[in-house]
């Protein structure tokens, strides 16, 4: 079987726009998470913080209206039929693109798939309907569905970028781009793709965000120094965020023929099952994610005690996080645990995104040999006793990490990634 | 017009933000005043507005002839948000067929112009789309080529087509029609009208029965009460029309004019197109079967004989000439007889004059 390396990264996130903002803000534990406006102005809205993607503003769905960094020149066409989720992914697979040294060539070939996940843009499908009800069907933007439908993340990076060969949307709920992962690192291991873009994107605003509320699975906190707080005891639900992440995932005989000097980390196996439970509870005793993590060691060939860190999914609810807990009670013997924190207490939870950015966040982990903190714990949950959650910095330079992603409907994937080393 | 409120003007002017000020002022006052002078500032405000940033965003190097998507750069979807933009604006409401049908800027302010002065009217609201050809464009979709091809540009609207012929005086059938004399034959001009018809069959058969017929999937089948008026010499330019009467696969009925300066030149009540794959493969036998028709409700489908009306061109006859007054142009039909299948004629059918064959087989075959 082939190996599949990860090769290039671009981040736009709550805690940088790019790899070494993130990085500077998982080493010191900086959140992304603020007090937003829109929510607190907003009577109706019993939500005070989010995970805010910094630099970008869209306060209309009219693109002409929206403001983002100068980094690349954006033609008409090319905003016209995107959401924000769509610029995000855009400004990131520029920069993984950049980061893995990739040629127009490169990118453009049968050979070079991509694989998006996104729940799609409430935003603009709420906006656009409401023009729709109001002005009728004829005067809607005619861009409305491509830029309200989770389809749209691929439909607008497909043509941008000239892609050629495998392309998948994935719509798995918060395990969507773990799902892109794991497909991607197939499709290259088997042999059919040399290389496969992973894309997670999410928006950022009040309709991405808010709906959550509804069945109180956000946190109410008002201090972003306090929550997001996976495995406390206090934890009262998530808090969103949203942006870009893209990994490039490539053949190591492909990127080296094409004379890569850097490898951010190699894909050892993943793992994905469905808990068969609860609309949108895990199974309380993580039956489900535990079978995720016992076949991605599987498929990754380690043993439980090879494994150093798991970058959590634990969004800081109350069922999830335990549920989680008791997933890695299950996988790993007693005494064999990995060191585990959740950095969506930083990020807040970006749904879709959530896999690839994190598995973005193991890449620099391994690479740059640190492990993140689960940040805001100061009554860690009795629950966890006997998971060594990393409430306080540890000097590990991991070389076998895990990430866990589960999604709404009992959906869990986990993947197994290696340090590079020649 | 309905003056607008001042919230209309305020969405108005939140709609055309990013135009210029003269353009909003002008779209403004063209709400308030219904002023039509006030149009092309619009327009031409509201496409700037939307041009590509490297396309020159000053229009005024353009002129009506300037094509929007060859030489300013827009696209079908930038197009479309023109399109909005501009309804959003005027008020008018622009429909996909006649958004395709325009390219230049003068069609543009043609358009607009036109919908926003026949908006209230019932009648002009939604008149037939017209379709307009070149006379390229025709001769691109029609069988008959030079030098058997007797049309300019064409319209076709809902039932009615429309062309016209000049004749130059150099055509080659004017050399022995006839001696010092250059008459254009009438069967001719009634060929100019068939092939008129035929344009019709190709361009709207599918949009009004479902059959898409191939060019070569036209035939002439026959034609009644064929009058010839007036002679056709050269420098005249005649016009052409012919209103479909009743479609039915694999017959259309046509009535047919041709006019030259509004005088009648010839007529023809009833000018009969078979169409058709089934018809074609039935004529291209070695002997001909008639054709078989669907027993179908076209009244008076199964006419017994073709009557070409070329006898009376024949004679430098003085109009007005019926052509039911020549032996040959007299029709019989039973209007009370249920059409037979059997009797419907085809061309070519044995025992045709010469003359007769050479037409239908420019006609289609």
């Amino acid at each position: 079987m082939r190996r599949a390396v990860i090769t290039g990264l671009g981040f736009i996130t709550s805690i940088g726009n790019n790899r070494d903002e993130v990085l500077r803000s998982l080493r010191t534990a900086k959140t992304g998470v603020e007090v937003y406006p829109d929510f607190v102005d907003d009577p109706l809205v019993p939500i005070s913080l989010l995970g805010t993607v910094k630099g970008f503003g869209f306060p209309s769905i009219d693109f002409e209206d929206w403001t983002f960094p100068d980094t690349y020149k954006m033609a008409r066409e090319l905003l016209r039929p995107m959401a924000p989720n769509t610029l995000y992914a855009y400004f990131a697979m520029r920069q993984a693109i950049d980061d893995a040294g990739l040629t127009t060539e490169q990118i453009s070939n049968p050979d070079t798939g991509l694989m998006t996940a996104n729940g799609g843009s409430m935003y603009m499908t709420y906006k656009n309907f409401h023009q729709f009800e109001q002005r009728g069907v004829m005067r809607s933007p005619p861009m409305a569905i491509i830029n309200g439908i989770p389809g749209s993340l691929y439909i607008n990076l497909v043509p941008a970028f000239h892609i050629k060969g495998a392309t998948l949307g994935f719509s798995s709920a918060c395990s969507s781009s773990s799902h892109a992962l794991g497909t991607a690192v197939d499709l290259v291991r088997s042999g059919k793709q040399k290389r496969v873009f992973v894309i997670g994107a999410e928006d950022c605003n009040r309709y991405s965000v808010v709906p959550f509320a509804g069945v109180r699975a956000l946190s109410v906190q008002k201090d972003p120094e306090k929550a997001p707080c996976a495995f406390d005891r206090k934890r009262d639900g998530f808090v969103g965020t949203g942006g870009g992440a893209v990994l490039v995932v490539e053949d190591l005989d492909a990127a080296r023929e094409r004379g890569v000097t850097r490898i951010h980390a190699e894909v050892l196996g993943w793992g994905q099952s469905s808990d068969g439970y609860h609309v949108l509870a895990s199974a309380p005793d993580g039956s489900g994610l535990s079978r995720a993590m016992v076949q991605a060691m599987q498929d990754a060939n380690v043993q439980p005690s090879e494994v150093e860190y798991i970058n959590a999914h634990a969004t800081s609810t109350p069922f999830g996080d335990s549920s989680e807990i008791n997933a890695v009670k299950s996988a790993f013997p007693e005494g064999q645990r990995p060191l585990i924190s959740s950095t969506k207490s930083l990020t807040g939870h970006g749904l879709s995104l959530a896999g690839a950015m994190e598995a973005g966040f193991c890449c620099l982990s391994l690479k740059e040999g640190f492990v993140p903190i689960s940040a805001h714990i100061t009554d860690l949950d009795p629950m966890c006793e006997g998971v060594p959650v990393i409430t306080k910095p540890v000097d590990l330079a991991p070389k076998i990490v895990m990430n866990n992603s589960s999604g709404f409907g009992g959906t869990n994937v986990s993947v197994v990634l290696k340090k590079w080393e020649e | 017009m309905v003056p607008p409120t001042e919230q209309e003007i305020i969405a108005l002017r939140t709609n055309l933000k990013r135009c210029t000020p003269q353009t909003i002022e002008a779209a403004v006052r063209f709400r308030t005043t219904g002023d039509l002078t006030e149009i092309p500032t619009v327009v031409y405000g509201i496409i700037e507005r939307h041009l590509p940033a490297e396309h020159s965003r000053d229009l005024t190097q353009a002129n009506d002839d300037t094509r929007l998507i060859e030489d300013l750069g827009v696209d079908s979807l930038t197009l479309l948000e023109i399109v909005l933009s501009i309804e959003e604006t005027t008020g008018i409401s622009v429909e996909n067929e006649e958004l395709r049908e325009i390219a230049t800027l003068g069609q543009v302010k043609a358009f607009i112009a036109h919908k926003i002065t026949t908006a209230g009217d019932p009648k002009a609201a939604k008149p037939a789309k017209t379709r307009r050809y070149t006379q390229l464009e025709v001769g691109m979709r029609l069988p008959q080529q030079p030098p058997f091809f007797f049309l300019e540009d064409a319209e076709i609207q809902g039932k009615i087509a429309r062309s016209s012929y000049t004749i130059s005086g150099k055509e080659y059938f004017l050399e022995g029609h006839f001696k010092d004399n250059p008459v254009m034959p009438a069967s001719l001009v009634f060929e100019a009208l068939g092939q008129v018809a035929c344009l019709w069959v190709l361009e709207c058969a599918l949009e009004h029965i479902g059959t898409d017929v191939s060019t070569n999937e036209v035939l002439f089948a026959s034609m009644e009460e064929s009058h010839f008026y007036r002679r056709a010499v050269p420098g005249d330019r005649l016009d052409l029309e012919v209103e479909m009467i009743q479609v039915h696969e694999p017959l259309a009925v046509f009535r047919g004019t041709a006019t030259r300066n509004g005088e009648k030149v010839a007529h023809v009540e009833r000018l009969v197109l078979a169409f058709g794959p089934d018809v074609v493969e039935h004529l291209s036998k070695r002997e001909h079967p008639p054709v078989v028709a669907e027993p179908g409700p076209v009244d008076g489908a199964a006419v017994p004989a073709v009557t070409p009306a070329d006898s009376a061109a024949d004679l430098p006859v003085v109009p007005p000439t019926s052509a039911e007054d020549t032996p040959k142009g007299k029709v019989t039909r039973d209007d009370h007889a249920r059409p037979d299948p059997e009797d419907l004629v085809a061309i070519g059918e044995s025992g045709k004059k010469p003359q007769e064959d050479e037409f239908d087989r420019n006609f289609g075959i």
